[in-house]
């Protein structure tokens, strides 16, 4: 078992992984590689040894750090924060460094709860992941496509474990909201929209859907080529989600 | 003299109330009838004291907070007004009685716990609404002051929810709002309503109940003005400042300040606050002539003397020679010397003012309170009371954090003051988790502004960014308050404070 998390940055406030103020720890990494990735430089999956050749950025923050190291970041600020998201990168590629977190986090501070920002590859099914599923409070999925091609188109890898890991953390009531991104012209959006909506209308109505406007920030120039979707056309698929029987869609 | 007269009179710009109070403030500086000694006159002529604009003459207290509950109860004599029965009767005594509450700026300065006052008439929910809807809109279009501060809370209301609704509608200036906030007592979805009033309307501010109370020996308090911290059925006689940035050039040192100067200052403008609370007092005949004491709404022995300061920041700058420095981590705020030496001149004069006898202050063990002043819209490069200048503020844990320090000291008021950017408004939850951790630190007062809306917070009081441009075209504007934050947006960078966001 790995004793440290590569961790890419860490942000003590933020207002946009959960409910309430957050820590989010970015964790470096990733085995996707999305066409319309905002942090590429999270992309690339290093071990403790070598994490320093890096040099995405002229200064890049990438650092190995223990569970202990993390747990003071957390002290620094836990009057002010409902809890923690662990986001990346993918950072369920690094579960056993998660559990072990979330484990010290629980112990310390019994009314924070511990999110997790998935791309829902890595199988949480099984019987080793067990535990991590248990101690986690809830994870933001991100489903990408709904067929295997437009998620092979947009993600570059398969969404059979997205699929799965969906329905099974589903019905444990894991799930805080399902994500995707909306990009014009590449995925047969509407369809996509309607055909994910069905799936969480099928485990549950109450689940969140956040579908989010593709913006140009970060994104690597040679990779994608996109403008924004209009707000009318966001409204659309919204409109599409609901019709399927999704209560609670949000548009970001 | 007569030329300042005949130029109010002739001015294009103020309206005639405007016109009228400035007149009359005109007559009382006619006036020498205080007494004051060289030494204070000195000080006063260098700007390291000042009176705030209190007049020569003090005729009424400066900020007057009486006890509403009662009035609700008994009515007045004095008006003519029985005790209300129901949500129309009741709105109007208010907005009779605060016709008749005076204060330095001869608006009501408090208007009391409005949700606790109406909750009692709220039957009809739709007829509460609208009654509560056009108490407001009154206050606002008669009140034409922002310094009107109305409290709301602990406890969550039906009043309180219908007020906060109104306010959005109405999207007003005046009333100013504090949540009287304490985790244990208000409910999350009213802090969240709250919060949420706040990123469109600039209010209601939160103020820590639990620090108050404390303070308050228990009893209820009024937040009163900017964030005065007051007793109810009293007030504050007067507010002087000492300008610690102007006070700072005094000394040739660290040690020569905290020994020689800072005493000396404070023996000086105590003794000022002496002569000024001992005319309204013993002279001007306030408390034996006014029906607010005659029907027990005020008491002459709730009333206190309000210490104020500014320019901490400037003045630890100064003594420790790093005022233009490129570096901000070497300045107040970001800097753990500099800091800790102003919380050492905090210290040193919460310990002055408080081994300064102070008469006709029994309600505050008698002495003078302290209060970290909000500045004036003259000012220039002087900060708030003990805030970190614009420009130089840390990341949000760490400047709540050395803010929260400070707060304690400062019983008759201190607040902090953050914009957030839009993401924030989407989750307002978060901030209610940053405003229980900086109580939890030992904030006492947390105010919360979205850069997106139109009114906002100038440094205590509220002003709108459309107003300040109306009177910035030379026109006519309704709130003379919006003269005090035209000038400090051309003063004091206040659009320019640090956006909070993720961070």
């Amino acid at each position: 078992m790995s004793s440290k998390g590569i961790v890419n940055k860490i942000i003590p406030f933020s207002n946009v992984d959960g409910p309430g103020n957050r820590l989010s720890i970015f964790f470096q990494g990733c085995n996707f590689d999305c066409l319309y990735c905002h942090n590429p430089e999270t992309i690339k999956i290093f071990n403790e040894n070598n994490y320093r050749e890096y040099s995405y950025f002229e200064n890049d923050t990438i650092q190995a750090m223990t569970a202990e190291d993390i747990m003071r970041e957390i002290d620094d600020v836990a009057p002010f924060i409902s809890g923690i998201t662990v986001s990346g990168g993918e950072c369920t590629l690094q579960w056993e460094f998660l559990t072990e977190l979330f484990r010290k986090v629980k112990m310390k501070y019994s009314r924070m709860t511990c999110f997790v920002d998935s791309n829902g590859a890595v199988p949480l099914w099984t019987e080793k992941t067990e535990e991590f599923v248990q101690v986690l409070d809830k994870v933001m999925l991100d489903i990408k496509g709904f067929t295997e091609e437009e998620h092979r188109l947009l993600a570059g890898a398969s969404n059979k474990n997205v699929l799965k890991n969906f329905k099974y953390l589903a019905k444990m009531n894991k799930i805080y909201e399902v994500r995707t991104v909306i990009v014009p012209e590449i995925a047969e959006n509407e369809k996509m929209v309607e055909n994910i909506s069905k799936l969480i209308a099928e485990y549950g109505s109450s689940i969140r859907y956040k579908i989010i406007k593709y913006r140009q920030n970060g994104v690597r120039e040679n990779v994608l080529k996109a403008y924004t979707p209009s707000d009318s056309y966001m409204k659309k698929l919204k409109r599409i989600a609901e019709q399927n029987g999704v209560e609670n869609v949000i548009i970001v | 003299m007569s030329e300042q007269i005949l130029s109010i009179i002739k001015n294009r710009v103020l309206t005639y109330d405007q016109k009228l109070r400035q007149l009359a403030g005109a007559a009382e500086a006619t006036l020498d009838v205080l007494g004051i000694t060289l030494e204070i006159q000195e000080f006063r002529d260098k700007g390291i004291i000042c009176d705030l604009f209190e007049g020569n003459a003090p005729y009424r207290a400066r900020y007057i907070t009486p006890d509403y509950e009662r009035f609700m109860e008994q009515g007045s004599e004095f008006l003519e007004l029985k005790p209300a029965k129901d949500i129309w009767e009741a709105t109007t005594n208010l907005l009779i009685l605060y016709n008749h509450v005076p204060s330095i700026t001869s608006y009501p300065v408090y208007l009391g716990n409005i949700d606790y006052l109406l909750e009692p008439y709220v039957k009809d929910e739709e007829e509460a609404y609208r009654a509560i809807k056009l108490f407001l809109l009154q206050i606002d279009r008669t009140i034409t002051d922002s310094f009107c501060h109305a409290n709301l809370g602990p406890k969550k209301t039906k009043a309180g929810e219908m007020i906060l609704r109104a306010t959005v509608e109405l999207d007003t200036m005046t009333p100013n709002l504090t949540l009287k906030y304490d985790e244990d007592i208000t409910p999350d979805d009213f802090a969240v309503q709250s919060v949420e009033t706040s990123l469109k309307v600039a209010k209601p501010s939160f103020s820590n109940y639990k620090m108050f109370q404390e303070d308050f020996y228990n009893k209820d308090y009024a937040i009163a003005s900017c964030y005065n911290g007051l007793s109810i059925g009293g007030g504050a006689y007067t507010l002087v400042r000492l300008n610690l940035a102007r006070l700072a050039p005094e000394a040739e040192s660290v040690d020569d300040f905290m020994n020689r100067v800072l005493p000396d200052a404070v023996n000086r403008m105590a003794q000022y606050m002496d002569k000024r609370v001992a005319f309204l007092v013993e002279e001007s005949g306030f408390f034996e002539s006014s029906f607010l004491v005659k029907e027990k709404l005020i008491y002459r022995d709730r009333f206190s003397g309000m210490f104020g300061m500014v320019g901490l920041a400037e003045c630890v700058n100064k003594l420790l020679g790093v005022e233009n420095s490129e570096n901000k981590e070497e300045r107040f705020g970001s800097n753990e010397v500099a800091d800790e030496l102003g919380l050492k001149i905090i210290q040193k004069l919460q310990d002055l003012v408080h081994g300064y006898k102070a008469k006709y202050c029994e309600i505050t063990d008698g002495h003078y309170v302290l209060h970290a002043q909000v500045g004036i819209d003259t000012d220039y490069g002087i900060s708030p009371g003990c805030r970190i200048p614009i420009g130089d503020e840390p990341v949000l844990p760490k400047h709540i954090k050395q803010t929260a320090k400070f707060h304690p000291y400062f019983k008759s008021g201190i607040g902090d003051i953050f914009p957030f950017d839009e993401m924030a408004s989407r989750n307002p939850e978060s901030i209610t988790d940053i405003i229980k951790g900086a109580f939890h630190e030992g904030m006492r007062y947390f105010s919360v502004y979205s850069t997106e809306a139109d009114v906002i917070r100038i440094t205590g009081y509220l002003v709108k960014k459309s107003e300040m441009e109306k009177l910035h075209r030379n026109e006519q504007v309704i709130q003379q308050t919006v003269v005090f934050g035209l000038g400090a947006r051309e003063n004091s960078k206040i659009l320019e404070r640090k956006v909070r966001g993720n961070e």
